[in-house]
């Protein structure tokens, strides 16, 4: 495994894990951060061996999250999160997700409607459960002004699921909302669709100690769903489907057994 | 001291009786000793250990009779202990003991007891202890069971520096396995077995030591590290390391454990491995700490690698590190030849940071100052003066009864012995390590004339290393490789990082039977 990632302020570090996660992200090239042995070092005269200070190998990890839908413009999207994932080896896991949450509305939502009597239109996410897998290509450490070690490591995601949405038709305008001889139809009773989904994104450990560490992500979920499902009238809808990224912040911890 | 009531009339009046006058001389005069006593039994009696303590230093001071004497000193050291004037206690039951269990000097073992107590909350200096247990001519059944660990082990010790060895396996052996000196005495009988070449009893011994129930972290590491020197001197080398590698990297002994386990890597052929721990000894963060033998097994290593460049290099940073040690070695030699006493300040002022002077001898005073011989003077200095800060803060309580400065003249004279003690031992310490160097320094004449004569092979060979552990791959930190063992690799590029110290390991291949390798030849 390699370990090649350490500067020694916190500062430096982030940039270099930005910097490091953009050059693996956009290349996503083995050169700099691959799976590596002994003989990658073969170079150097002075080494440092020593066993790993975190190792993940045939353990399982459980975490919980708190998910916050980043690009959103009409409404806050909170989910709470919970991951399973077992590690096959220091590079390669397999993960499990689970989020369920809720959504309120901004002020500028309320605004368009009170003011402008503009009804927007939105995709309110409820839930979404994937699985996929993770490859984690960085261990390092970085240490702080007071001396203090921190042990990370870095890693991407992928995986698919589904995505569950919650249509609440508020949009929709009502019948007793609507002038004399306008006729509208009811709209449709809330619910919830659910829409086959891919996600990818990237993450962060930081080690507490050997079994706990603080854990964010940051991924895109890409849906499509039927358009036809948010329409007010779904008898009269034209059938099309659209998609939707919904860009997530994962921040919590990780708890290794 | 208060006016007692009534003075005023007796001056201030022709018609004052005779009695008068006495009862006023009465009030006035000092308290005759026997009501002294009394009163500090029921001072006692009622915890006022402040008062009962200058009561009996009255009556000690001027006894009734012996007899009075001999309580009010129990009394004295009882109600010190009380009050936690823990050394100035120890004063009067130390006078206890010295007498011996005679029939006229009933409170022997319970002094004996008291002082095994004291010691074991604050050290009370070995030198205080063997002199008051000198000779150990008491019969044991006078050793009271509380005291008989306390007592056997410093007997032991007496003889055990006298280097009368058996007569100290003796008494240790009759430290009681319950006892808080358990688990130092199993260590020196450790030490003694492993003189007498006892090897295996030896290690059983530092075995019992280190799990005792009352080893502090002293005896723990010391065990460990006497373990793997007895493992090394029987050449089981892997064992060996195993010990050194349990001393913890905090400890001082750390640097210690590094050095040895390098000289028994070199033994097993593991040069890369002796390197990388050298790596570790010459770091920064040790600059001030004094391991010059590392340089010459730096040297020997290259050489047996046949890298004479590297040997020449090595040999020269000894040179250039250590010449200026050597000459302010032997200025400090000089001066304090006269004033052995002062060598304790010095190296205090070295540990506190307000030395100056003899910049380069700072890494043997850093070792000084991390040794037996200045901690535990240090110590007894500690504990001293917080007595005596506790003594001048009382303010005129013990005062008028002279106890304050008889108590404040026996702790200065205790930091007057224990100033002195150390002084020596340091001195002759620092000898040593003056002694030690001008060794090395011939060692690496030697070293470089014979590299230059071509004398090489002959050198290598006498070097006696053996290939029998040549299997067993070693990664940082003294430990060997394990199969499917996770491990993080970190390439050293002249940066020095704290946590990888101790976890240094060289790439470095045998240049030997290369063409052209000829001392000399790569010179630049």
């Amino acid at each position: 495994m390699v370990s090649w990632f350490r500067k020694n302020s916190a500062v430096q570090c982030v940039t270099a894990t930005i910097v490091a996660a953009l050059c693996a992200f956009c290349t996503l090239s083995s050169a700099i951060f691959a799976a590596g042995t002994p003989e990658q070092f073969e170079k150097y005269e002075i080494r440092v061996i020593r066993p790993k200070y975190f190792a993940k190998t045939s353990r399982l990890e459980t975490g919980a999250q708190l998910s916050v839908v980043m690009n959103q413009s009409f409404i806050y999207t909170y989910l709470a999160t919970g991951l399973l994932d077992y590690h096959f080896s220091e590079q390669w896991a397999g993960e499990g997700a689970f989020a369920l949450g809720f959504s309120i509305d901004k002020d500028d939502k309320r605004s368009l409607k009170s003011n402008f009597k503009i009804q927007t239109q939105i995709l309110r996410t409820q839930y979404f459960m994937e699985g996929g897998a993770l490859y984690t290509p960085v261990y390092g450490k970085y240490q702080l002004d007071s001396g203090e070690l921190i042990y990370l490591d870095m890693f991407f995601s992928a995986g698919v699921g589904m995505t569950g949405i919650n249509y609440l038709y508020d949009h929709c305008p009502k019948p007793s909302e609507v002038g004399q001889g306008n006729f509208v139809p009811s709209p449709p009773s809330p619910t919830t669709k659910a829409y086959p989904t891919f996600y990818t994104g990237l993450g962060q450990r930081i080690f507490m100690d050997k079994k706990l560490s603080l854990r964010w992500d940051v991924r895109a979920h890409i849906f499509g769903y039927n358009v036809a499902d948010a329409a007010c009238d779904p008898e009269t809808a034209a059938k099309a489907t659209n998609s939707q990224t919904n860009i997530t912040l994962q921040l919590g911890a990780g708890y290794f057994l | 001291m208060r006016r007692p009531a009534g003075t005023r009339s007796l001056f201030g009046s022709a018609l004052q009786s005779l009695g008068l006058v006495s009862l006023c001389l009465v009030l006035i005069l000092p308290q005759p000793a026997m009501a002294s006593y009394q009163a500090a039994q029921q001072l006692m009696a009622r915890r006022d250990y402040v008062g009962a303590a200058s009561e009996y230093f009255q009556s000690y001071s001027s006894p009734k009779s012996p007899q009075e004497k001999i309580y009010s000193e129990w009394g004295l050291g009882k109600s010190l202990q009380a009050l936690g004037f823990h050394y100035s206690a120890s004063k009067f039951f130390s006078n206890i003991v010295r007498r011996g269990p005679t029939g006229m000097n009933p409170y022997f073992r319970r002094a004996l007891e008291e002082l095994g107590a004291i010691n074991g909350t604050v050290a009370l200096g070995q030198s205080h202890i063997v002199q008051l247990v000198r000779g150990g001519g008491v019969a044991p059944e006078n050793i009271p069971g509380r005291a008989r660990g306390f007592y056997f082990y410093y007997i032991g010790a007496e003889a055990f520096i006298q280097q009368k060895f058996e007569r100290a396996g003796d008494f240790f052996k009759k430290v009681p396995s319950g006892s808080a000196y358990y688990a130092k005495a199993q260590f020196h009988l450790g030490v003694i077995a492993n003189r007498a070449g006892a090897h295996s009893r030896a290690i059983s011994y530092f075995e019992a030591a280190r799990s005792a129930p009352g080893a502090d972290a002293w005896v723990r590491e010391q065990a460990n590290l006497n373990i793997a020197r007895v493992h090394y001197e029987t050449k089981s080398f892997t064992q060996s390391l195993q010990f050194y590698a349990q001393i913890p990297r905090e400890s001082d002994n750390w640097l210690q454990a590094i050095f040895e386990a390098s000289w028994a890597f070199f033994l097993m052929a593991k040069h890369n491995n002796v390197l990388g721990n050298i790596h570790t000894l010459h770091s920064p963060f040790f600059e001030n700490r004094f391991f010059p033998e590392s340089y010459i097994l730096q040297s020997i290593t290259y050489l047996r690698l046949c890298r004479y460049d590297e040997v020449q290099n090595s040999l020269e940073k000894f040179r250039d590190r250590y010449k200026p040690v050597f000459r302010d070695l032997s200025a400090l030699l000089r001066e304090y030849s006269s004033r052995k006493n002062d060598m304790f300040k010095l190296v205090y002022d070295y540990r506190n940071g307000s030395l100056n002077n003899y910049r380069s001898a700072w890494a043997i005073l850093d070792q000084l100052s991390r040794s037996d011989a200045y901690k535990e003077p240090s110590r007894a200095f500690r504990y001293a003066d917080s007595e005596i800060g506790r003594l001048n803060g009382m303010g005129g309580k013990w005062s008028s009864s002279g106890l304050a400065e008889d108590l404040k003249d026996f702790l200065n004279k205790k930091k007057q012995v224990a100033r002195s003690d150390s002084g020596e031992k340091l001195y002759d310490q620092t000898a040593a390590a003056f002694e030690y160097l001008r060794t090395l320094s011939n060692q690496t004449k030697l070293i470089q004339a014979d590299m230059f004569e071509g004398r090489v092979d002959s050198i290598r060979r006498s070097l006696n290393v053996t290939q029998a552990n040549d299997r067993k791959v070693f990664i940082g930190g003294l430990q060997p490789l394990q199969l499917d063992q996770q491990l993080e690799y970190w390439p050293f590029m002249g940066e020095y990082w704290e946590d990888e110290l101790g976890y240094y390991v060289y790439n470095l291949d045998d240049k030997c039977g290369m063409p052209n390798n000829k001392p000399g030849n790569n010179k630049k």
